[in-house]
């Protein structure tokens, strides 16, 4: 089994976004920072096995994207901004399959907007090749 | 089949196309309910029975129209339910003030705020719900039992 929440997160902070953004896993306990990228497994299922080892395991993450209101651009555009970045990136890198995009909640006039993504990918976990 | 050249083979042959075309439009509607009801009973068991985080769990429903079968989980929380609402660290906010002075706003508690699907209203999660994610279980699952499911219709239909 191979999780990549820290090679992504690794991925995320070497990546120049508009904005300072703040990554971290979704169980993270530090201090909230906005805007933030909160990075979780949400699957990570043996697809294939061969001989009693695995060969491919399904992978799912999703990716809450959080922002607040900065010099009079509102936190909805801010987590667009971002999360447009981000999916280009990861699709690019990772070559990951989008599965669902959300807005949630939208915030007009709300302090917090969050935008959350979710991906899946085939992992060949002897070879670290990703597939769709 | 055997066909017999001539007029009378090519009739016969047009007929055989005609049903295999029938049983194949039942095939695949069978397939779509299939894999609706196995879907639906997925989400009946993955769908939270109890509130979490305040979060009153929605309506598992299934229905057909235009395009094949829809499985629902509906309700004014699910959303939270499904995606979370957001982490929440245990220190405290940073100072206010200066930062405001930046251009920045923060809440003055530790925790998040969140739009509630049922009144419009603003609301706070103090504990930070990760995603329960009944429906993308659910999906998972399906995906994984598809080929199975749709195997047996196959074998009842054409054997």
């Amino acid at each position: 089994m191979k999780n990549l929440v820290n090679e992504i997160i690794t991925f995320i902070e070497t990546l120049t976004f508009d904005y300072t953004v703040e990554v971290r896993k979704a169980n993270s306990k530090k201090v909230p920072s906005y805007p933030m990228i909160t990075v979780q497994e949400i699957n990570n299922a043996t697809r294939t096995h061969i001989n009693g080892q695995e060969i491919y395991s399904t992978l799912g993450y999703q990716f809450d994207i959080f922002g607040k209101d900065y010099n009079r651009i509102s936190s909805s555009e801010i987590c667009k901004n971002i999360a447009q970045k981000l999916d280009s990136e990861l699709q690019n890198e990772y070559g990951f399959t989008r599965q669902t995009i959300a807005e949630l909640p939208d915030t007009k006039d709300i302090s917090v907007s969050r935008i959350t993504i979710r991906y899946k990918g085939i992992l060949n976990i002897q070879t670290d090749y990703l597939y769709r | 089949m055997n066909v017999v050249l001539g007029h009378s083979g090519i009739k016969s042959l047009i007929s055989f196309f005609m049903i295999q075309s029938q049983k194949l439009e039942n095939v695949i509607n069978t397939i779509e309910k299939r894999l609706a009801e196995q879907g639906y009973q997925l989400m009946i068991q993955n769908a939270p029975t109890m509130d979490i985080d305040g979060n009153i769990g929605g309506t598992v429903g299934m229905e057909q129209n235009v395009n094949g079968y829809s499985v629902t989980y509906s309700g004014h929380d699910v959303a939270y339910i499904e995606f979370g609402t957001g982490i929440v660290g245990s220190g405290n906010y940073p100072d206010t003030e200066a930062l405001t002075g930046n251009g920045w706003l923060y809440g003055t508690k530790r925790g998040w705020y969140y739009l509630s699907k049922r009144d419009g209203s603003k609301r706070f999660s103090r504990g930070g719900m990760l995603p329960e994610k009944p429906l993308y279980d659910s999906f998972t699952e399906l995906e994984r039992t598809a080929y199975n499911i749709i195997n047996e219709v196959l074998n009842e239909k054409f054997s």
